[in-house]
């Protein structure tokens, strides 16, 4: 059952990139997200360990497009959520709602 | 694109065995050329250089590439052990033998040999990354034999028997080398043939 696969916080920051960037998520795209949205500068190549995880778990799946003379020649590689991706991510939103729910946060915090 | 702005790692070039290498490459190639035309050359190839040097980091930290630092350093460490035991069994056997020399040189022998079929060995296991492994084994091999020179005061004899100094380069350059012909080796055999168009990654 993929939605009892453990999806990690690097993991789940790489998968709601994929999601937001639709059809145009590649490395150098995947790497612009995340450091906007979370200020994280991660280097290309921990994406792409992060990124091979997922696929090995087959949440989700890549194609090669055609290769451009500003990458030198090389080809990019796109990747996108599959269905198993995509319940496994939501199964980990309602669970994390699930725990949310009914708890005030900045209270816990005041009480120390 | 003008290629003498073409900026170049070699650390980077020793993980060219990675699957996702390319796309790396490419993807560090393009953020360049962003930066080139918004920020100015300077700028580009600090960000480079930089970078380059964060993916090695990357790319090192990988289980894969561990496993491969990991399983050199064992061979390493097996052939430090072996070679004092094979030189000890060697001095026993010949040791009412003329001094002919034939015992240096089936110590070299067995060096030579061990060496080719360790660096086939282990360059057949780790396909595509040949290159990692020569390195990391010529790299860990100094250092224990540099720890060997500074612990157990050779350097001494080296320098009242000067023919025993020689005899030990001409034996570490046979071990380094003999690892890289074994290597290079299986690795121009098991090489795939270029042009194959590519597999699924699934």
């Amino acid at each position: 059952m993929a939605r009892h696969q453990l999806l990690g916080g690097f993991e789940t920051l790489l998968l709601l990139a994929i999601i937001r960037l639709g059809d145009k998520a590649y490395g150098v795209t995947i790497r612009k997200e995340v450091l906007i949205t979370t200020g994280r500068d991660i280097a290309v190549g921990a994406i792409y360990t992060g990124l091979g995880r997922l696929q090995r778990k087959g949440l989700v799946d890549s194609w090669q497009g055609e290769p451009t003379a500003e990458r030198g020649g090389r080809a990019k590689r796109f990747y996108r959520i599959t269905a198993d991706g995509l319940e496994v991510f939501n199964h980990k939103h309602r669970a994390m709602q699930g725990l949310l729910d009914g708890l005030d946060l900045s209270a816990e915090v005041a009480n120390g | 694109m003008d290629n003498r702005q073409t900026p170049h790692n070699p650390l980077l070039s020793l993980f060219i065995g990675e699957s996702d290498f390319s796309e790396i490459e490419g993807d560090l190639l393009e953020e360049f050329n962003q930066k080139l035309v918004e920020s100015g050359p300077e700028h580009a190839k600090e960000w480079y250089r930089r970078e380059s040097f964060r993916n090695v980091w990357a790319l090192a930290t990988r289980p894969r590439t561990v496993h491969i630092f990991g399983s050199t350093a064992l061979c390493v460490a097996v052939f430090r052990l072996m070679t004092p035991i094979v030189f000890h069994w060697l001095r026993f056997e010949f040791a009412t033998a003329p001094p002919t020399g034939i015992g240096f040189l089936l110590i070299t022998l067995f060096e030579i040999a061990a060496m080719l079929l360790t660096g086939g060995a282990i360059t057949r296991v780790w396909k595509d990354h040949g290159r990692l492994v020569r390195l990391t084994f010529t790299c860990l091999y100094l250092l224990t034999v540099a720890r060997f020179v500074l612990f157990s005061g050779i350097s001494g004899v080296w320098l009242s028997e000067p023919l025993h100094f020689v005899k030990d380069q001409v034996g570490l350059l046979l071990v380094i080398t003999s690892f890289w012909v074994g290597s290079r080796v299986i690795e121009t055999f098991t090489r795939p043939p270029t042009h194959q168009t590519e597999a699924p990654r699934r």
